[in-house]
């Protein structure tokens, strides 16, 4: 009933019943001292009565101030926690007004605030989707040019950091966890040539202007030939940002090399045999008898020695001459789809989706088409091109019913240009290009055209490399030089959100890492396309209750890398970041038992999720990464749950939840949230 | 009756030292020196095997191949083909164009004369 009444009246009623409350025991302390006042000692009755009243009124205060704690502070405590989270979040959900039932209409007026402001963010966040539509088409279609250039393409700001990279770049780095946002390029390139290079173009006078550059990959496996420009400086700015473009040069190195050291071997083969042949010839114009005979002998174990260094110098020729002109790989189903576009030529048998054959595709359908063109010449029709794999290559053939193609045509019309490439390049250059012959096969009333290649594979679906979700972040380049970590605000910092899953909770008894799984965090971005995520092999059995929390088994890890090759790893894909998790102590103290015999160390600075959590809503409330997900409206899918990857992807949604609402409360540097942790540093022990 | 070889090759020294091997084994030798040369002689007599350098002038060994695999009265004639570009490759054209046998120069006698006597042992 009471709860109807207007929250002044209420309080009025509260006081007038503290002052009623407090007369009563100032009048019940005095009557029980006038029921044992003696009128010679009057002493004790005053004592008693105001014993009796100080106790009374000491357990009314009590209960006043628990009456207030829990009816009135908590809920206003609960209430600014609800609201920050509305105001700093696109938390959706409405805000619970039962919660505050006697604050009056606090409860319903926060809700309705909260309604109102999910109201109007849905309708900005409508409006400013319409009015980004345009803007997003316009970037698909420059990240879909960018992904797919042939060179690798990669953006660093000022302080050499990674701010832009296309696919083509993760080609070239083989898919390493060190190409990503905000990381340092030097741990992907050689530092020495790009500074040199970034030198030589600061010192320029023309911005423009670009310097060619060759550099190895950071452990030296690829030689890469590459392009630096600088971007043209922001107002003010000393040092721009710059782009690289970068094509690897390794194979054609490693074949003009192995070509020059052959042919030099093979002279040098040469030149004995040769040198001994003129000798041993003027010495048979003179000889007479057996001397003869065993002089012919020579000549002819010189002779064979020769034929064999001729022989093998062609063979290397053939296998190491080719590589001087690029070759690309392409699909068979993209060739077969170039030779149907038309729709002159058919499809013939259907070809193998996963086989790629290596060659100047360009130049290859050119000579087809010429191909297609001489069969109708010859009366062929209804023609049909198909791929058949010959391992290691791959044969292309061009077939037509009702032809008549001799190999003499074949022959003459190799030596012709073909229409539509460079001018004077004939079928025969295309030929000589892939170390190729064409000729013409007749099958009942087929006549087939055969074009083999050398070189073809077949791609693993598993291990081509997925798309990346993000691979540029433009706000990187307004970035300042990183410095002390510190003084850096949470939001401008890049971070590693990490999750362990172990065969136990007790590291120091034997518990062992069998799942290690990361993303990274840059510019308040879950970059969920550079994931860290490897199983490993523990070198110990796993407990089936182990198994039963994270159904990770004995024989999924059986060819999962071992720890101290999993924790190096993930050491080099943690770099410099901001380390974070929930409960971290728990998964750090797995890593830095691999510190000492790796000699690396994990002294990156360390958040935590549970931490953080007590910041904003007190030591008091659940901190499990259940409770905080629900608390911030992140739902964590049922089969993602316990898992490394599904836990480090909640860990880091919660933590860019708490950010705005933690710079509210004045925690917005790293050093801030390190000084606030100290005060609740011992919640860890009781959360897991 | 001994077995016949046409032996069609344009260089001389090594037309010389194909004669002499191959008639060292007991069969009659004809040599010529183009495409169509061999093309006219094997109309006119009868051979049982060809030995046949790809690169020649007028017509290349792969058309001479042709001809004779399109010829029915030499459906019997085996062909060997020779080739200083002696890949897989190569050797995959000169049997598809009908030859028995091919082997790259440069060659050794053995393998020379062993593989003439084999292909006309199989004739």
């Amino acid at each position: 009933m009471w709860q109807r009444w207007r929250l002044r009246f209420r309080i009025f009623l509260f006081f007038a019943l503290i002052a009623c409350a407090g007369a009563l025991a100032i009048g019940g302390g005095l009557w029980l001292g006038f029921t044992r006042l003696e009128p010679d000692n009057p002493l004790p009755a005053f004592v008693i009565a105001g014993l009796v009243a100080v106790f009374a009124m000491t357990g009314l205060v009590i209960w006043i101030w628990l009456l207030f704690d829990e009816n009135v502070a908590k809920p206003l405590e609960n209430l600014s926690t609800d609201l920050r989270a509305r105001t700093h979040t696109d938390l959706e959900s409405s805000i619970d007004a039962e919660k505050a039932r006697y604050l009056g209409d606090i409860g319903p007026a926060a809700s309705a605030v909260a309604d109102t402001l999910i109201e109007q963010r849905s309708a900005l966040v409508e409006a400013v989707a319409r009015e980004t539509q345009a803007i997003a088409q316009q970037n698909a279609r420059l990240e879909q040019v960018l992904r797919d250039m042939p060179d690798g393409v990669i953006l660093c700001t000022a302080a050499h950091r990674i701010a832009l990279y296309n696919a083509r770049s993760g080609e070239i780095f083989a898919g390493s966890e060190l190409l990503g946002l905000d990381r340092p390029i030097f741990d992907l390139l050689a530092e020495a040539p790009l500074r040199h290079a970034y030198a030589r173009l600061q010192g320029q006078s023309d911005p423009g202007r670009a310097v060619d550059l060759l550099c190895t990959t950071a452990q030296g496996a690829r030689m890469l030939a590459g392009r630096m420009r600088l971007l043209p400086a922001e107002h003010g700015e000393e040092a721009p940002a710059y782009m690289l473009a970068l094509s690897d040069i390794t194979r054609s190195l490693e074949s003009s090399a192995a070509m020059n050291r052959r042919l030099r071997d093979r002279l040098h083969d040469l030149r004995r045999p040769a040198a001994n042949l003129g000798a041993v010839v003027a010495a048979l114009d003179l000889a007479e008898g057996t001397g003869a005979g065993a002089l012919r002998q020579a000549i002819s174990a010189e002779v064979e020695t020769l034929g064999q260094v001729v022989s093998d110098l062609m063979a290397d020729h053939d296998r190491l001459g080719r590589d001087w002109w690029p070759m690309s790989d392409i699909a068979v189903s993209d060739l077969t789809a170039a030779m149907v576009a038309d729709g002159e030529i058919r499809p013939g048998a259907r070809p193998d989706p996963s086989l790629v054959l290596r060659c100047d595709s360009f130049a290859i359908v050119a000579f087809l088409r010429g191909a297609a063109d001489l069969l109708r010449q010859h009366g062929g029709q209804d023609l049909h091109f198909a791929v058949q794999a010959e391992p290691p290559g791959a044969l292309l053939i061009l077939s037509a019913s009702g032809a008549s193609l001799p190999v003499s045509a074949v022959e003459t019309w190799l030596e012709t240009a073909l229409p539509g490439v460079e001018t004077g390049f004939t079928a025969q250059d295309v030929l000589d290009r892939h170390g190729s012959e064409c000729w013409p096969e007749t099958r009942g009333a087929q006549t087939r055209l055969c074009l083999p290649l050398r070189e073809a594979g077949h791609t693993d679906p598993a291990a081509s490399p997925a798309t990346r979700a993000e691979f540029y972040d433009f706000s990187l380049l307004d970035s300042d030089a990183p410095g002390a970590h510190d003084a850096r605000t949470l939001a401008d910092l890049s971070y590693v959100v990490f999750d362990t899953e172990t065969t136990g909770l007790l590291p120091n008894q034997g518990d062992e890492i069998v799942q290690i799984a990361a993303m990274r965090i840059v510019k308040q971005r879950l970059l969920t396309g550079e994931a860290f995520d490897t199983l490993v092999n523990p070198g110990r059995s796993i407990p089936k209750l182990a198994t039963s929390v994270h159904g990770i088994s004995e024989e999924m890890v059986a060819d999962a890398p071992e720890v101290p090759n999993a924790v190096k790893r993930f050491h080099a894909y943690c770099g410099d970041a901001v380390l974070i998790a929930h409960n971290a102590p728990f998964d750090i103290a797995f890593l830095r038992r691999q510190e000492a015999p790796l000699g690396i160390s994990f002294d990156n600075p360390v958040l935590d999720t549970v931490l953080l959590s007590a910041i904003l809503y007190g030591r008091t409330a659940e901190h499990s990464l259940d409770a905080l997900t629900q608390r911030l409206g992140i739902e964590i899918p049922a089969e993602d749950r316990h898992t490394a990857l599904g836990d480090a992807r909640a860990t880091g949604q919660a933590f860019l939840r708490m950010v705005p609402m933690l710079d509210e409360a004045g925690v917005g540097t790293l050093g801030q949230t390190i000084q606030e942790f100290r005060k609740h540093r011992s919640l860890l022990k009781s959360v897991t | 009756m001994a077995k016949s070889v046409l032996v069609v090759e344009d260089e001389d020294s090594i037309a010389m030292a194909l004669e002499f091997l191959i008639s060292r084994q007991g069969y009659d030798l004809t040599r010529v020196s183009t495409g169509p040369a061999a093309i006219e002689a094997l109309s006119e007599g009868a051979h049982d095997l060809v030995v046949l350098d790809v690169m020649l002038p007028g017509c290349s060994g792969y058309e001479v191949c042709e001809t004779i695999r399109k010829t029915a009265s030499c459906a019997h004639v085996k062909v060997m083909m020779m080739t200083a570009r002696g890949g897989a490759i190569e050797e995959r054209k000169a049997k598809a164009l009908g030859a028995d046998a091919f082997i790259a120069k440069p060659f050794s006698h053995v393998e020379l004369t062993d593989t003439v006597n084999r292909l006309i042992r199989d004739d």
